[in-house]
């Protein structure tokens, strides 16, 4: 009797329980690849580092140190707004196309979004080649500008600069912008817009009070994926920037393989972590709450 | 001297034409202020069409929208007086429901208190009281249905157009609601416009009944009228349960059906101006039939039928009778009455004063 019982609580257990084995793959990779080099990381900031060798200890020491360093804030600093121009920048464009494909569109839907991906097909090198060509000082774009007299000397501030690393980057993230925006709008019914027309609200009423509303899940979520890849990033400035203004993500690169000072680097990195994650943080929340104002 | 009233809708000749199909077919019609009219007809006669012309939504192929005399051709729905009730309802997800009700008066541009003042006698007009500050997701579909209604109300529009408003709703929300908009369109005298494939609804509901057929107006009458006096077969079979029969008119209103040992005689009225020998389709209600052993003696249609079908519900049976050239016939008769036994055979009879005539 109760034995039957117990082999019928076991196997309702076990029933609960394998759904979430399905999980564990999941979880296996993120302890693998996530939480045990980043708490390698968080370790590694709070030792000394003492003629190129590591010294175990725990000190806050190399987060005062890097922020007593002006060329690291510099580098901070110049991170965090190329990032932000970016995310904002990417938003402006980003908008139009996704608007256009999802309420547009009709049957090009489909091509439109596979050509709003296809960059992502290109390796990031050739992208970058490709720059380098068009904003060179022999490049298409100068010699353009020369050619109908709008400049006499070509303009050298487009490549290897903060400006090409932005317009670099700007490319590279346009569709990770147009794909959740491009979910949220197609998620607004006509009716919604057209029930807000026909209370006498003009067209650009309508897109403030409704259209703009309901797409703001869309627009967190695009500017959380370029905020948070262009404060990160490495590649673009290092093949786009010219070296002479560091990003963050190269002075963390500088730290660990010139300087070999890798307890600072690590607290470095640390700091560029607690970055993502406060605006992640924030975005969630503000996702929360437009989700929450859309019923979803 | 008073200046005539306009109409608060007219329409004249307006067709909607898509590429190779034509969705409306120069539709004329005059919308009384303060009238109930419904749009009728079956699923893709253009009744949708018909009610964005007058919204504004979609532009007439060719023709004219008056709106209280005027002419709105070159108006875009949001410079129109006009509020419309959508099937699905379309609130804004991102509103609560008094923002909902209140974004109408805000693009108006009325004043902040007198907005507050006026959404809270609509909560309480469409009895909402107490759910103003509710999500409209947290809106059971009849109270979603009454916050449509009222978004569009408040404003006051000179025409509330309304797409299918209790279609979502189920037979007995259906039924309080007709209740409700009846009340509400009597309290407020403003002129409501709806759309509906559901008859019985439009005979309820309006004091005016526009039955559409592909795209045509077939008939723009008074509920009674329609149902009494068909202009068209269309309109006799769509509107009511009706028994059609072909027949043949004859001389001095002598009527003979095809196929049926049936002669009646019709009045002039009846007649319609129809010369002798013009094909007609006899139009008997059945409720206007009684079933029996031998027929009244004013009775003077008759035919003979065997009891198929005997469906009772409640106040009234449903007598099918199936006639030797094997179509049906439906009576309708008190419950009170007894009924024929199924399988037997019956006479159903009416008397030839409340038969009508449709042009075949
Ligand atoms: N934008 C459009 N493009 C092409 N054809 C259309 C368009 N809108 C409507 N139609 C066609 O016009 C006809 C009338 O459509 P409408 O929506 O007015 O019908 P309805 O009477 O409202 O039908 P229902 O009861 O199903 O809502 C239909 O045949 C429909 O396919
Ligand atoms: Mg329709």
């Amino acid at each position: 009797m109760s034995a039957a019982r117990d082999i019928a609580r076991r196997r309702s257990r076990l029933r609960a329980a394998l759904p979430a084995a399905g999980l564990l793959p999941l979880v296996l990779w993120q302890i693998v690849f996530f939480v045990v080099p980043v708490a390698l990381i968080l370790g590694l900031s709070v030792w000394r580092s003492q003629s190129y060798r590591l010294i175990p200890a725990f000190t806050f020491d190399n987060y005062i140190a890097i922020f007593a360093r002006p060329a690291i804030w510099r580098a901070l600093l110049l991170s965090v707004e190329t990032a932000a121009f970016v995310t904002v920048a990417c938003a402006v464009l980003a908008y139009p196309v996704a608007y256009f494909i999802a309420k547009k569109a009709g049957r090009w839907r489909g091509l439109l979004l596979v050509a709003v991906i296809a960059p992502f097909w290109i390796s990031i090198v050739m992208r970058v080649a490709a720059w380098r060509l068009l904003l060179g000082e022999r490049g298409v774009i100068n010699q353009m500008a020369i050619a109908l007299g709008l400049t006499e000397a070509p303009m050298s501030f487009l490549l290897y600069s903060p400006v090409s690393t932005a317009i670099g980057l700007i490319y590279a993230y346009l569709p990770l912008y147009v794909l959740p925006l491009y979910a949220a709008i197609s998620n607004i019914h006509d009716n919604w817009i057209d029930a807000a027309m026909d209370l006498n609200a003009s067209p650009t009423r309508t897109f403030f009070e409704v259209i703009l509303p309901l797409s703001a899940p869309g627009l967190v979520v695009g500017a959380v994926f370029c905020f948070v890849f262009g404060l990160g990033e490495f590649v673009t400035p290092a093949l786009l920037g010219g070296g002479k203004q560091l990003m963050f993500s190269q002075v963390i690169q500088d730290e660990f393989q010139r300087r070999l000072d890798w307890p600072s680097g690590a607290a470095m990195a640390v700091v560029l972590l607690v970055l993502v994650f406060a605006s992640l943080a924030l975005s969630m929340k503000w996702i929360r709450r437009a989700s929450g104002e859309t019923g979803l | 001297m008073t200046e005539p009233v306009p109409n608060a809708v007219e329409l004249r000749a307006v067709s909607k034409v898509y590429g190779a199909s034509t969705a409306v077919r120069e539709v004329s019609m005059d919308i009384a202020r303060g009238a109930f009219v419904t749009i009728l007809g079956p699923s893709g006669c253009g009744k949708s069409t018909l009610l964005r012309m007058i919204s504004g939504f979609v532009s007439p192929s060719s023709g004219d929208v008056l709106i209280d005399g005027v002419s709105v051709l070159g108006a875009a729905p949001y410079e129109r007086d006009t509020a419309m009730v959508f099937q699905d309802y379309a609130l804004f997800p991102h509103r609560t429901v008094a923002q909902n009700l209140a974004f109408g008066l805000r693009m108006r541009k009325v004043a902040k208190d007198e907005i507050a003042r006026r959404v809270e006698a609509m909560l309480e007009l469409v009895n909402l009281k107490g759910f103003g500050d509710r999500r409209v997701s947290q809106m059971s579909g009849g109270q979603a249905q009454r916050v449509a209604l009222g978004r569009a109300l408040i404003v006051r529009p000179a025409v509330l157009l309304l797409d299918e408003p209790l279609g979502a709703l189920d037979l007995k929300l259906r039924k309080q609601m007709q209740a409700e908009l009846k009340t509400i369109h009597r309290d407020l005298g403003l002129t409501f416009v709806a759309v509906t494939h559901d008859q019985e609804e439009a005979l309820t509901l309006s004091d005016r009944i526009a039955v559409m057929n592909g795209g045509a107006l077939e008939q723009f009458d008074t509920p009674e009228n329609l149902y009494r006096r068909p202009a068209t077969r269309f309109v006799a079979d769509f509107v009511g349960n009706a028994n059609l029969f072909d027949a043949r008119l004859g001389s001095d209103g002598r009527v003979e059906a095809q196929g049926l040992p049936l002669t009646l005689f019709l009045n002039p009225v009846q007649r319609g101006g129809r010369q002798s020998g013009a094909a007609i389709a006899l139009v008997v209600r059945p409720e206007t039939i009684a079933v029996g052993a031998t027929a009244p003696e004013s009775h003077d249609g008759r035919v003979e039928a065997q009891v198929e079908e005997i469906m009772f519900s409640g106040a009234v049976q449903q007598i099918v009778g199936r006639l030797p050239d094997g179509r049906r016939i439906t009576a309708h008769q008190s419950a009170a009455l007894p009924a024929p036994e199924r399988g037997t055979t019956a006479v159903f009879s009416w008397p030839s004063q409340s038969v009508w005539l449709v042009d075949a």
